[in-house]
């Protein structure tokens, strides 16, 4: 129906033209979106921020733990022992415990990370310079785990020595943690940690996609986790072996719940595959509107 | 829809954009019906239409950010399915420039330019060019409506496009603003270059685009050049005279005298359209020497070519405004 004053627009096939391979095209969508996402978190306030934060809760929950260190009992739910802290892996131990403790705070923060490029329109910006749904979520995503394990690098060794001068003066032994294997508890814990976020935040990536709303994510998330995870998991012997939030804490902080590690982690790659799969097709299915 | 032939063919050019029967549903609801439309390289084109006549859901579907529920459509060449293949070439700004608030301009810009692979060093560059260079070190969320849509354009100039396409691009934009940005998008058409911008601002539209796509309800109204739209309106006699009293006698007397007058109370004036064959002079003296010799003076005498407002408002109302 349409000509201009000196051509016609020619009938060209659909699709028919391809255009030459651009060179901004190159490079995987999953690296440039985490290129991206990395010129966002490595910004210098950012980073310091995150230090304040990450030694504020490092110094205090070391503090909580070894204070509270029970000379006798432990088991699920409860604080490590001064037995316990004594080991070579004492001066880390609270690391996994402290995590554990911000898991809320964790999971709010992935979901309201992942629902902002939503409500914000972010998102659909991103998408005009790198089209590719998925990689480009996960490229975030990826980027702001590894972020968190180094925050949580950083809050170990602040842990170690917060630990190390505390200790004495409940009467822990610290003379084991200088040892290697106290190095090879410290990597183990370490792990325990990284797992617990990676974790954390794909279930997290997956209520922040099908939300695509900070307070509904978060709001859902915090009834799950709180009341429900909790207050059913009081009452139901099961919900420990089936609960996410419950499995995770099982992972980052072994023996504060009945579940092995193993099993823990069994079921939560099931989960967490479940969760990659939902998250790809609602993005894939879902317009970008807002 | 209306067609265009101005000219006879002369070279065969393929379309930057072509839409054929795209139609987008959100429920019961037809967003965008049917529509079809072409446009040619190195051209500014103008999408204009009514507030929810479906011109950012159009804009959406090109950009693969929503996906159409029937029809087809290319972009450079390549089909809508594959988003991925043509936006690399593609520079876009759609409703509100959507970035980080707690970032600065600059930080904004590296973070799209990390995702898009292209050369940080054009960042100076593109903030140079739409007047931001002395406020990229600020905090986004600072920033005035005006400094926030300039950005978002900073952002779809970043790779360089073949294709620059610009929803609303003058919101919130001081008329200064306006007159630059207007000029900006003017210089961004080259050989290599095709620029889509949709806006209200028809006055703007106007003066930039030379290829306009007109919707209205989600159907195409009109596709083609702009001189073919605005062309295609009609010249008119325009007669005012110095008292409001003598209007009606004034166009009866026209109107016996072969004139098909037509009298704007409001405006107190009378119109007569002009038949292209018309030669206006003539027809102005003939209709002051009318009025003289009955005593009707003249306060003013012109001709008025039918503005692209006018021809636009004529087209979605039906000539009812």
């Amino acid at each position: 129906m349409t000509t201009t004053t000196t051509a016609t627009t020619a009938s060209a096939p659909f699709g028919s033209t391809g255009l030459p391979s651009p060179h901004r095209a190159r490079g995987s969508a999953l690296a440039r979106s985490g290129a991206g996402e990395a010129v966002k978190v490595l910004r210098r306030r950012f980073v310091l921020v995150t230090l304040a934060v990450v030694v504020a809760i490092a110094v205090g929950g070391t503090a909580l733990s070894i204070v509270g260190a029970q000379t006798t009992g432990g088991g699920p739910g409860s604080f490590l022992t001064v037995a316990e802290l004594s080991d070579a892996g004492g001066g880390t131990a609270v690391l996994g415990q402290t995590a554990a403790f911000t898991y809320v705070f964790l999971l709010a923060v992935f979901i309201a990370a992942v629902a902002q490029e939503f409500t914000r329109g972010t998102f659909r910006t991103m998408l005009l310079h790198q089209p590719a749904r998925t990689p480009l979520l996960w490229g975030k995503v990826g980027v702001l785990i590894g972020y968190a394990v180094a925050a949580a690098f950083v809050a170990e060794v602040v842990c170690w020595f917060t630990a190390r001068l505390i200790a004495p003066s409940q009467g822990i032994d610290t003379s084991a943690w200088t040892s290697i294997d106290a190095l090879g508890a410290a990597a183990g814990d370490l792990g325990r940690v990284g797992l617990f976020i990676a974790g954390t935040a794909v279930f997290a990536t997956m209520i922040g996609v099908l939300a695509r709303s900070v307070p509904i994510g978060v709001g859902a998330a915090l009834v799950w986790s709180g009341p429900i995870e909790n207050i059913v998991g009081d009452n139901w012997s099961g919900a420990e072996r089936w609960f996410p939030g419950l499995l995770l804490r099982s992972v980052v902080a072994p023996g504060s719940t009945s579940t092995s590690t193993g099993r823990a982690l069994v079921t939560l790659g099931a989960y967490a595959l479940i969760a990659v799969g939902v998250t790809a097709v609602a993005l894939r299915r879902r317009d970008v509107t807002s | 829809m209306h067609t265009v032939h101005d000219e006879p063919v002369t070279e065969t050019v393929t379309p930057v954009i072509r839409v054929d029967a795209l139609t987008k549903r959100f429920g019961s609801r037809t967003a965008v019906d049917a529509l079809s439309f072409e446009v040619p390289p190195g051209v500014v084109a103008g999408f204009i239409g009514p507030n929810g006549a479906g011109k950012t859901t159009t804009l959406a579907m090109l950009l693969g950010l929503v996906q159409p529920s029937s029809g087809r459509a290319s972009v450079l060449g390549v089909d809508l399915a594959h988003p991925d293949r043509y936006l690399p070439s593609v520079g876009a700004l759609i409703e509100t420039p959507a970035l980080y608030p707690g970032l600065t301009g600059i930080e904004n810009l590296r973070v799209l330019a990390a995702l898009g692979r292209h050369d940080t060093a054009r960042i100076p560059v593109v903030l140079d060019l739409v007047g931001l260079s002395a406020r990229g070190g600020d905090r986004f969320g600072t920033y005035s409506l005006g400094m926030k849509q300039r950005l978002g354009i900073a952002a779809a100039l970043l790779g360089d496009p073949q294709l620059l396409v610009l929803d609303e691009p003058t919101n919130g934009l001081d008329p200064v603003g306006i007159r630059e940005i207007r000029d900006l998008i003017g210089s961004l058409a080259t050989e290599r270059r095709t620029v889509l911008v949709s806006s209200h601002l028809l006055g703007e539209v106007e003066q930039i685009c030379d290829h306009l796509v007109v919707i209205e309800s989600g159907a195409g109204v009109y596709s083609g050049p702009t001189s073919g739209f605005v062309g295609s309106g009609e010249r008119l006699l325009v007669v005012a005279p110095e008292h409001d009293a003598d209007l009606d006698a004034l166009c009866r007397l026209l109107t016996a005298d072969r004139f098909d007058a037509e009298v704007e109370h409001a405006s107190g004036r009378l119109v007569v359209p002009l038949a292209a064959e018309d030669d206006a002079r003539r027809t102005a003296a003939a209709v002051n020497r009318l009025a003289h010799a009955h005593g009707i003076v003249l306060a003013a005498l012109g001709t008025e070519q039918e503005r692209l407002e006018d021809r636009y408002l004529a087209l979605v109302t039906g000539g009812d405004r």
